[in-house]
Formats: structure tokens, sequence, C-alpha cells
């Protein structure tokens, strides 16, 4: 069965053409060897293959190099039709687009349509195309519809299913102009009189069939001139942060409880069942325990995904990255580093995909390498607990600024301010080795749209599940391994078991910082997984854990007594610390290299200790 | 002169780009739509030397220096 190859500009309706033709059924899968996803869907029948959304088929980058390749192996090897999406409301651009699409589908002698979506858009703006006009001149037809509301759609789908039956054959009476642009498709060299040839023709093209220019971009540029405005863009800017920093921790905690208590819930039940106390607590402890570990993370996730990808839809994230980008590039970062460094507050993981959209290599690396410093969702139980133990419950500053709530902010701050120092050394280190380029900065501001609420929950539930998936298997092994390492040999005796005696072990490299054997358990076992480190002073001081209740263990410790000064040496490690197997993996995945993901683990996990030590000794002295 | 210098609110056309600038990146700004004799104007400049945000037939974008002062205009 013939396939279909469906190319598009990004921001032209392409991903919801793809969703409407292919129903619920596709599947996301990454190019081998590159971070580029490829979608694959099903079409009555035949496969359809959505191409990344690219400006243009000349590739500058590597990574655009290995997308376009694997475009032009695809038509080269594949029994195939050519799908291009065009936007309405952009015709001279789509139309340029069209015409290389056109070049490239001769080249192989593949058949290419055209499909004119955000007809809607075109409407409303009181704009009727003459679509057999425009499909004689380009030679090729063209399709109008509007993916979003339906219009033209179950025509084009009938439309679409016969050309696909039909057989194709080249067409012997060529249009003159397309003689040059054939030959020219030939060379692989930059050919800048192909373009401007183009050009001219899109030119002439859209000023007969499209919209006026002023009509079409009055309505965006209004609005951009209020939100890019210093003063009210900087208070909208604020308030869309604030709003992201609300869901993450506001909104996702019931979610989050909800979660929690179904699996405490589940595990006593299933374990209360079972004969030997041993299984019960395997079943208890590492099975549902670890299943806890990953899962409630999902909801904040989830919830980060569908605010991000509104504002992605809306068209205001391309703001976002142009009101950032001279701040951040002064670290040697981009504009668009913005959101893997917000979504990072959730997990690191969704931030580390985040990063993809970077144009820059170099930059995106860099912002990869810097995402684990933004404090994540795992590092809250142990911000929490150490802050509980070392910051009295009052409020400074006239009764205004809560302490505790204060330091946590500090603590968060902290974060962003070690990536940004970091970013710097990195970037000159990455400028010595030539193999990552950088690039300048060029972005399209979209027009404005109100965001399609399916494709904004695909997008959520698409993350989550990539989520559970990947990171999923990671985080249960751990926590599995864990419980077996702290359970055995002494069937739950913590003090006797193999954990205990490794923590004894490498106590030595923890007492410069003031801290004894217990807490280099803890500090060991959370180089796996954060959380982890309340979990297993928690079994220590054998004080009952079960969710969010820190003061128990907290008034424990305290009464034990833990220095400020080692208390502050732990939140210093604990912020820069890279303690997270699955973000290894995820780095590993993405940049396919040894040295930056496990590189990255030891690098960050050294600075922290040096940086612990320091300040140990420094507040030791006061 | 260059795009960078264009002013807010300004219009000018496109002559050509600066001598010994980037193949590639000429490549892509004539992909985006910066080719001769075409109209931009200038919708927006950001302090410190941050992006400008310039109108190129019906399409918006924001470019950094370095690459607005590769292109040449008419002054």
């Amino acid at each position: 069965m013939k396939k279909i190859v469906l190319v598009g500009k990004p921001n032209s309706g392409k991903s919801l053409l793809f969703n409407q033709l292919t129903g619920l059924r596709q599947k996301v899968a990454n190019f081998p060897g590159v971070t580029v996803e490829l979608k694959r869907g099903n079409f009555e029948g035949h496969e359809i293959i959505d191409f990344p959304g690219t400006y243009s088929l000349e590739p500058i980058s590597k990574d655009e190099s290995v997308a376009i390749s694997q475009l032009h192996k695809t038509l080269r090897e594949e029994d195939c039709l050519v799908l291009c999406n065009l936007d309405a409301t952009r015709l001279e651009r789509s139309l340029v687009f069209a015409m290389q699409v056109q070049a490239l589908a001769k080249q192989y002698n593949r058949q290419a349509v055209y499909c004119l979506n955000l007809i809607d858009e075109a409407a409303r703006l009181g704009h009727q195309y003459d679509v057999e006009g425009l499909s004689e001149e380009l030679g090729n037809p063209v399709y109008a519809v509007s993916a979003k509301t339906l219009i033209g759609v179950s025509e084009f789908r009938v439309e679409l299913k016969q050309v696909l039956m039909s057989k194709f054959s080249v067409d012997g009476d060529e249009q003159p102009n397309n003689q040059s642009l054939e030959h020219n498709a030939q060379s692989s060299n930059v050919d800048l009189t192909a373009s401007q040839d183009i050009n001219v023709k899109a030119r002439f093209l859209a000023k007969k069939y499209g919209i006026g220019h002023d009509l079409v971009l009055k309505t965006q540029n209004k609005i951009d001139n209020i939100l890019l405005n210093s003063v009210l863009g900087g208070l909208v800017f604020l308030s869309v942060m604030f709003l992201l920093f609300q869901s993450i921790f506001t909104w996702a905690a019931p979610l989050m409880d909800g979660i929690e208590a179904v699996i405490i819930y589940s595990g006593e039940q299933v374990s209360s069942w079972l004969p030997y106390e041993w299984l019960a607590a395997l079943v208890n402890d590492a099975i549902f325990g670890g299943f806890g570990a990953f899962l409630v993370f999902v909801p904040q996730i989830v919830i980060l995904t569908m605010i991000i990808s509104v504002l992605e839809e809306s068209g205001y994230l391309a703001r976002t990255a142009l009101i950032c980008h001279k701040p951040l590039s002064l670290f040697g970062l981009s504009g668009r580093s913005f959101i893997p460094y917000l979504s990072a507050h959730a997990c690191a993981i969704p931030g580390i995909y985040a990063a993809r959209t970077i144009e820059s290599p170099r930059k995106r690396l860099v912002t990869m390498l810097t995402v684990p410093l933004m404090s994540c969702s795992a590092r809250i139980p142990v911000y929490s607990l150490l802050i509980a133990i070392l910051v009295p419950d009052t409020s400074i500053m006239g009764g205004m600024v809560n302490l505790q709530g204060f330091v946590f902010f500090c603590l968060y701050f902290g974060g962003f301010v070690c990536a940004l120092f970091f970013s710097v050394c990195l970037n000159k280190w990455l400028a010595k080795r030539d193999e990552v380029s950088d690039m300048p900065f060029v972005l399209e501001l979209p027009p404005y749209r109100l965001p399609n609420a399916r494709q904004v929950l695909m997008n959520s539930m698409n993350t989550g599940v990539r989520f559970v998936k990947s990171a999923g298997p990671i985080i249960f092994m751990v926590s599995f391994a864990i419980w077996v390492l702290a359970y055995f040999p002494n069937n739950g005796e913590l003090n006797s078991s193999f954990l205990a005696s490794i923590g004894t072990w490498i106590e030595p490299v923890f007492s410069p910082m003031g801290l004894d054997w217990r807490y280099a358990m803890a500090i060991l076992l959370s180089f796996l997984a954060r959380e982890v480190f309340v979990g297993v002073l928690a079994t220590i001081f054998a004080v009952q854990f079960n969710g969010e209740d820190y003061l128990g263990l907290a008034t424990q410790i305290q009464s034990e007594g833990l220095s400020l000064a080692s208390g502050i040496a732990l939140l210093a490690f604990y912020v820069i610390a890279l303690q997270c197997v699955a973000t290894v993996a995820t780095l590993k995945g993405e940049t396919k290299s040894n040295l930056y993901s496990w590189g990255l683990y030891i690098a960050y996990g050294f600075i922290a200790y040096l940086v612990a030590i320091c300040t140990y000794t420094l507040l030791s002295f006061l | 002169m260059s795009l960078w210098e264009l002013k807010k609110g300004t219009r000018s056309s496109i002559v050509g780009y600066a001598p010994h600038s980037s193949a590639s990146l000429i490549q892509r700004l004539t992909d985006l739509g910066f080719t001769q004799d075409t109209n931009v104007s200038c919708l927006k400049r950001s302090f410190f030397n941050g992006p400008m945000v310039v109108q190129i037939q019906d399409s918006v974008y924001t470019l950094d220096k370095e690459l607005a002062s590769m292109v040449l205009i008419e002054s």
C-alpha cells in the first residue's frame, strides 16, 4: 500500500491535520541516532509518516541534515505520496515551501498534493480562496481544509484515498518554470538563484490569490504591542510564570495525594493476604512502594505539560523565548532554554526533552546539561525535612514573609543561579571542542491562535506515558534494589542490614561534613533517587513515615542534634548533586554520549561534595 | 546600512547580505523570506541589544544582532 509522507512548516496546523487523518491510531518513534521525532499513523490502511516541521528543505545543521536525509531516503525507497501542508494565512511563505517540496517530489518521481490548511481563519478575515486557480498555477492539486473546524476534511479524505489508489506517472508536458526548478533540485549545493526564482513566483501567486499582509497581521501585531511591551508584557510574563509554579505545587497536590493514598491502601490490602512476613514486606514496600515512587510525579508532569502546551499552541511561547533571550544569552543560553528550565522544576526529564526545540546545538547541549540543577519535585522531600529540622517556623520582615518559605525559595533560586554559572563554564569548555556548533537566534512569531483542546490533551498524555515508560522501570528497579539491601540479611532489621554495612564502611567520606554512617547511607542511596533520602532516614530513626509528615522525623533528628553547619552543607549538596539515574538515562538517550550523561552524574556529585565540605568547614568557624 | 540599524516603525527594502556572511545562514534567511527587494519593517526593538522584531511580507520574525547585522538594507 502506498505511504503518505506529510511535510509542512511549523505552526501551520500540520499536527492537527495528521490527527484528523489518523484518529488516535498513531505512534511516536525516534529517529535512529538522533533526537528528531517521527510520528507514524494509519490512514485507511495507508501508513502516514509525519515529518517534523521544518522551515526549509535545505539543512544547515547536523540535526537538520539527519531529518532531511531521512526524508530523501523515504522518498527514494518507499512508494509514497507527498502531502504538503500549507498555511492559508501565510500564503507567500507556504508557497515557497510548497515549490521546494514540488521540486523534491519530482526529483524522486513522487506525486505531490497540497493541503491548504487553516481555511477557517482565512474565511474569518473575509477571504475566499480560488483553489482551482491555485492548483493550476502550481501544477498539482490543492485541497482547502480546516483541520480545526473540519471544513473540507471529509471531502479531502475521499479525494486523498482516490489519489492514493490511482497510478502516478511523470507528466509529459511540463510547465516552463518547472524545468529550471528540476535542474536545480538535482544539485546538492546551496543554490540561491533557484531560491530567488521560487521567491519571485511565490510572491506573485500570493499577491494574486492570497490575503493582504496587513490584514493577516493586524490582530497579532496589536496583541504583541501589549505582550512585548516592557511593562505590561513583563507583568503578563511574570503572571504566567507564577501560574506555572502554582500548577506544579498547588494544583497537582490533590492528585498526587490521591495516587499516594491509593497505592498505600492497595499495598496494605494486598500484603495483608500474603502468608509470609518477608513476602508481605516485599510486596508492600518494594513493589507497591516502587510503583508509588514514580507514579506520584505523573500528575505534576501532565499538568505542567498541559499548561506549556496551551502556551505553545496559543503562540505565546515564542514571545517568552524572545523576552528571555537577551538575559539568558549572557550566560550562553537561548531564549528557548526558558521552557526546559521551567519544566525541570517538576521533573528534569520533560525538561530535557523540551530542550529539543533549541536551535543551536551547543546551546541545546548546555541547556540539557544544566537542567538537572533545577530543583525538581524529588528534592522537595529532602528540602522539607532539612528545613523542618534547621529553620524555625517564624516570619520575618514584620510578619510578611514566612522564614521557612523564604529558605525554600532561596534553594530554588540557588539551583537556577548554579545553572547559569555552569552554563557559562560549559560554554567556554564546549567552544574549544569544535564538534558542537553554535547558531544565531531567529524565531518566527506565529499568529495567536486558540489552542486546540484535543491537541493539548494528547501532548500531555503522551508526555505522561513517555515518562512512565522510560523513567518508570528505572525508578522502580532502584526502589526495589534499595529495599532488598535494607531488608536483608536480617529480615527488616535495618541496623544490621547490607545497607548498614555499606553505610558504616563509607562513613569516613562524609565525616568532613559532620555526618555519621546513617546520613552516609541515606546520601549514598539517594544517588539512585533523591527522595529515598527521607525514607531511609525515617527507617533508621525508626520513625513510621507515610506521606509528608516531616515533623515526626524532624523532631527526632533535632533531639539528637544535627548541627546547622552540617544541615546547610547537606542542603548545598542536594541543590547541586545529580541524583537521579532516570535523568542520566534520559541524557544518555538524547546525547548518545557517556560523557554527557554518566560524566555529568559524577562531575555534579563531586562538585556537590566539595561545595558541601567547604560550606561545613566555613560555617563551623562561625 | 544593516537591518540591525533599522529604527522601530520604519520600513526599508533588502539589498543583499554583508560580505563574508556564512552561506548557510544566508540560505536560512533566504528561506525565511529575507530576499532582495523585499520590504522589511521594524516592529520592535529591545533594551540592551536584545533581539529585534521585523515584519517581512506576511510573516513576523525576531532575530538577534548577529543575524540582523548580516542583512543589508537601503538607507
